[in-house]
């Protein structure tokens, strides 16, 4: 008996200390980490429901700020602290909820239209029918907002084609209701360690891109490929080039006449220079001359079945030299690369034409279709006006260069990138954008906003040439375009109610 | 004094036994019967030839190898063949024919296209349109019907009509086809009653202009509305894929479920029985839906829409598409890939088609009332969008609480007794293999038929509680008395 009682004590009082560790972990979970602490002091900051107040939420007012995370979090985080010590923030709280699939999400939440967040940053996708159906909040007061102390409009500030792409007709009257996220820079990305090592230079040319490809392929004896691409995208990022090549050849207000669809005819024909899709031509004729036909030596093997984390991870591990990407490849990859890596200025098509005035290269950073910023329309008034100052507060110089720093992205807004303190690999996408055009389709055609026309139809030129490099080819591809495009016009004319 | 004794204890052993029998007939097991099958259905077919993933034409398949596939098709547990990639829009008489001979033999059903017919279907509305007045409407449409039914005839005359299920119709329609589809459709229907006129619609995530067709923009209910106003179809048709994966991170479309509560909400309302379809995803395609690794990827899904009262499936896809079919990139890897060869994703399906077959002596006699939620942590997000849906329940006459260590739900169903089952579903995403253990608290209950994965069996309910270990991928028809 007094076996057992021992035994019955000491199982006791394993069960007590086993039940005091669990109790005092248990209720450590969500306290906030010291590291977390440390970087936002004077403020709570739960990092699991990611809640942010200073002293207490009590009587606050809540702004939710549902956001992709393509950009990391550090950033939301850091334009909350900074909102929540100014005095602008004082009668507000953060929840800050980073969603990898909001892009695809946001259309079904706003359909629900039930926990709704006041703030919602997705990535590019189609915004005007969010527009039309009424799910967004008018933003003109906002972009006529004074951006907290200084002495211009959150509008003024604007640059690009940001001045109007966020304006929609919605019951007639034409009216902002997105508001600029981040500028992108795209193009080629390339392991600058390893083109340091080996020697090679970074190519001015299309005839030097091919030239180093080559290179590539000899030197490593064809164990690092020229190219790895996410396959399993359509187009395979390869329009981080193919369009970068496409607005040089053509320019940008070329590139924007082509966007107006006024007919089919009128943006889709090829064949001569003053043709509006004359320069897709030459930009799909250099791709096919440079990737096309040397696929089996420049390009990474399997890079058809690739994801865009799968292909930049093999980049980022040395089976490639370079990635057609764009500049959130850092944030989104290179956490665990060892070597360096830089962007390029996108090798220009060798063509006196093609030079400005001052006999330089016409360079253009497509940024492809931009991320954008709105506010729902069917969350509560004192949410909406909290979202608003958030959105102001985030334009002031301070907060935008602070932004870039911590994100690595620029914005379409009037500040000093030069003040940014980003890391080499962010360093090299600012220098390709600040000597370079930014352009992105926007097109205020019907038939492009219902999804009918497109800067490519039938299929992507550059997945259908290199699924078909024995009989496919840029001129056929283009011609076959244009005659489907002219076959469809008149249904989509039809459908589109014009 | 002994004799006295002798007859108490008599009286006590027989009235003893009374009791007992009478326990016995209360807790008898509710026996269920079905022969019918699930309707499963799917996308991309068998083709007449082989092809590339550049689309490029290769060999024709035999004759022998045509059946062949059908054969696979049928031990695949599909009950409803569709076309191949390049039929689905005509599958002009002899390959339709083929593939009727095809589903015959075998014992299936199929659905066919055939431009001829649809031209006609399509062009009633102009047609009627012209008409001066009334009657010279009915005639033209009495007119059109006749014509469809000499087309049809092709068909429904043949040798291997039984196996005839219907015509492809249309997939993805925006608003402004709804009015030329519901004169179609009226027309269909009066030629070829027992067909079905097929016509899949967008999922809750399509765009408002996609919705619409290009005029303008509408959101998802008025699409719907706008649907079960003007097209008179016995069903409803929708694609909707839950599985995503940027290769590394594994993720799920978080309206999976509340598309299934759109669609339950609006044959409810309208109260003409409709039954709801829907597809399932079963091959990798676009930048993030991912290929099926396990027949747990499979079953997840199968069970979910189970629970959600769903009437019928389709996997989307059979046979694989063309690398690129001009807008969206697709891998090899649907239930046979471009070799038409069978892969692991047609293990997979197989599998989770025979459980959900295994369900059906249960399923088809019971209706379904709603939805228990059992939400843990939402980590999928699913259960957020249903906070205002009238189609959840919090307890019922029987069953009172459901609790579980992770997300999990249960379709709760009723019999023509109005005894209650469960379809419960241990809602997490497979590709993180979580086990769920499902508690389940009843007013009253000592047993408990439990049908999972193909396997049932019946259980005792301790202190009117059953505890459920669900592994990834899990769904248990429970049927508590």
């Amino acid at each position: 008996m007094k076996k057992l009682l021992k035994l019955f004590s000491v199982a006791l009082t394993v069960c007590i200390f086993a039940l005091a560790v669990l109790s005092v972990t248990g209720c450590g979970k969500n306290k906030p980490s010291s590291d977390i602490e440390d970087l936002y002091p004077g403020v709570t900051f739960n990092e699991k429901n990611g809640e942010m107040y200073k002293d207490t939420k009590e009587e606050k007012t809540r702004i939710k700020i549902s956001y992709s995370t393509g950009q990391g979090n550090a950033w939301i985080r850091r334009m909350a602290y900074d909102f929540l010590i100014d005095e602008e923030g004082a009668d507000y709280y953060f929840v800050l909820d980073g969603d990898s699939e909001l892009t695809s999400a946001v259309s079904s939440k706003l359909e629900a239209g039930v926990g709704l967040s006041e703030i919602y940053m997705p990535l590019a996708s189609g915004w005007n029918a969010y527009a039309s159906l009424g799910y967004l909040e008018n933003l003109n007061d906002l972009y006529s907002m004074t951006v907290p102390g200084e002495s211009v409009t959150v509008g003024e500030k604007i640059r690009g084609s940001w001045t109007d792409y966020g304006k929609a007709v919605v019951q007639g009257s034409l009216d902002y209701y997105i508001f600029p996220w981040n500028e992108h820079i795209t193009g080629i990305v390339y392991n600058k360690t390893m083109f340091d090592t080996y020697g090679w230079a970074i190519p001015e040319t299309t005839d030097d891109l091919l030239d180093l490809c080559n290179k590539i392929v000899t030197d490593t004896k064809g164990r690092i490929a020229p190219f790895v691409y996410p396959g399993t995208i359509s187009g395979g990022y390869w329009d981080f080039l193919g369009t970068n090549w496409w607005a040089q050849v053509a320019g940008t207000e070329r590139m924007d006449e082509f966007m107006k669809f006024e007919s089919a005819e009128k943006s889709f024909s090829y064949m001569k220079e003053t043709d509006l899709s004359y320069g897709k031509l030459v930009m799909l004729e250099e791709f096919e001359r440079i990737i096309v036909k040397n696929r089996e030596k420049f390009i990474l093997k399997g890079s058809g079945s690739k994801t865009h984390l799968t292909a930049q991870l093999s980049f980022a591990q040395g089976q490639a030299a370079m990635i057609p990407t764009g500049s959130w490849v850092e944030n989104e990859s290179f956490g665990d690369m060892e070597d360096e890596a830089a962007m390029m200025p996108t090798p220009v098509i060798k063509n006196e034409t093609l030079k400005d005035e001052n006999g330089n290269y016409i360079r253009v950073n497509y940024s492809g279709q931009p991320d954008y910023i709105f506010i729902p329309s069917g969350i509560k008034e004192e949410g909406k006006e909290g979202a608003k100052k958030f959105l102001a507060f985030m334009c002031k110089d301070e907060e935008l260069v602070r932004y870039t720093n911590v994100s690595g992205a620029p914005r379409p807004f009037d500040y000093d990138i030069g003040k940014c303190e980003t890391s080499a690999f962010i360093q090299s996408c600012i220098n390709v954008w600040k000597d370079s055009t930014t352009w992105f389709e926007k097109s205020t055609s019907k038939l492009w906003t219902a999804n009918k026309c497109r800067k490519f139809n039938s299929n992507s030129p550059y997945t259908y040439l290199l699924a078909n490099p024995d009989t496919a080819t840029a001129i056929g591809w283009c011609a076959n375009e244009l005659a489907s495009v002219q076959r469809s016009w008149p249904q989509w004319l039809e459908q589109v109610g014009e | 004094m002994k004799k006295i004794m002798a007859m108490c204890l008599a009286a006590t052993l027989f009235a003893g036994s009374a009791v007992l029998s009478a326990c016995r007939a209360s807790v008898k097991e509710p026996v269920y019967e079905s022969t019918r099958k699930y309707e499963i259905g799917m996308w991309v077919g068998v083709p007449e030839f082989y092809y590339d993933a550049g689309g490029n034409r290769g060999e024709t398949l035999t004759d022998e190898e045509f059946l062949q596939q059908y054969r696979y098709v049928a031990d695949a547990g599909i009950t409803i063949a569709f076309p191949g990639y390049y039929n689905m829009g005509d599958g002009r008489t002899s390959y339709n024919m083929k593939a009727l001979k095809a589903a015959h033999e075998v014992g299936i059903k199929q659905i066919i296209a055939d431009s001829q017919i649809r031209n006609l279907l399509f062009g009633a509305k102009a047609a009627l349109e012209i008409c001066a007045d009334d009657a010279e409407r009915a005639r033209k449409e009495a007119e059109i019907v006749e014509s469809t039914k000499a087309y049809l005839k092709y068909y429904t005359d043949s040798e291997y009509a039984d196996a005839l299920y219907g015509f492809m119709i249309k997939d993805e329609p925006g608003t402004n086809m709804f009015e030329q589809l519901g004169i179609a459709g009226r027309i269909f229907k009066k030629a070829a009653p027992d067909l079905m006129f097929y016509c899949n619609l967008f999922p809750v995530i399509a765009g408002g202009a996609q919705l619409s067709g290009g005029s303008g923009s509408v959101n998802y209910n008025t699409y719907l509305n706008k649907w079960a106003q003007t097209v008179d179809t016995d069903y409803i048709s929708y694609d909707h894929y839950p599985l995503y994966s940027d290769g590394i991170n594994y993720t799920m479309e978080k309206s999976f479920l509340y598309n299934m509560d759109v669609m339950q909400t609006l044959v409810r309302d309208e109260g003409k029985g409709r039954r709801v379809w829907t597809f399932l995803q079963s091959i990798q395609f676009g930048a993030k839906n991912r290929a099926l690794a396990s027949t747990a990827d499979a079953s997840f899904q199968a069970y979910s829409y189970f629970a959600y009262g769903g009437d019928g499936i389709q996997w989307f896809c059979y046979c694989c598409p063309p690398g690129n079919d001009g807008a969206t990139n697709f891998a090899n890897n649907a239930l046979m890939n471009r070799e038409l060869q069978k892969t692991d994703t047609y293990t997979y399906v197989r599998n989770a088609n025979n459980y959900i077959h295994a369900l059906m002596p249960y399923y088809e006699n019971f209706e379904w009332q709603g939805v228990v939620l059992s939400d843990v942590s939402d980590a999928a997000g699913n259960f957020s969008y249903l906070e205002a849906s009238e189609n959840l329940i919090t307890s019922t006459e029987t069953l009172k609480k459901l609790d579980s260590t992770e997300d999990a739900f249960a379709g709760v169903f009723k019999d023509k007794d109005g005894r209650e089952g469960y379809m419960v579903v241990n809602f997490t995403d497979p590709a993180l293999n979580i086990s769920n253990t499902v508690n389940m608290t009843f007013g009253k209950a000592s047993n408990a038929v439990v049908v999972k994965n193909g396997v049932k069996e019946t259980v005792k309910v301790k202190g009117n509680k059953l505890s459920l270990e669900l592994k990834p991928g899990d769904g248990a028809f429970v049927i508590p008395y």
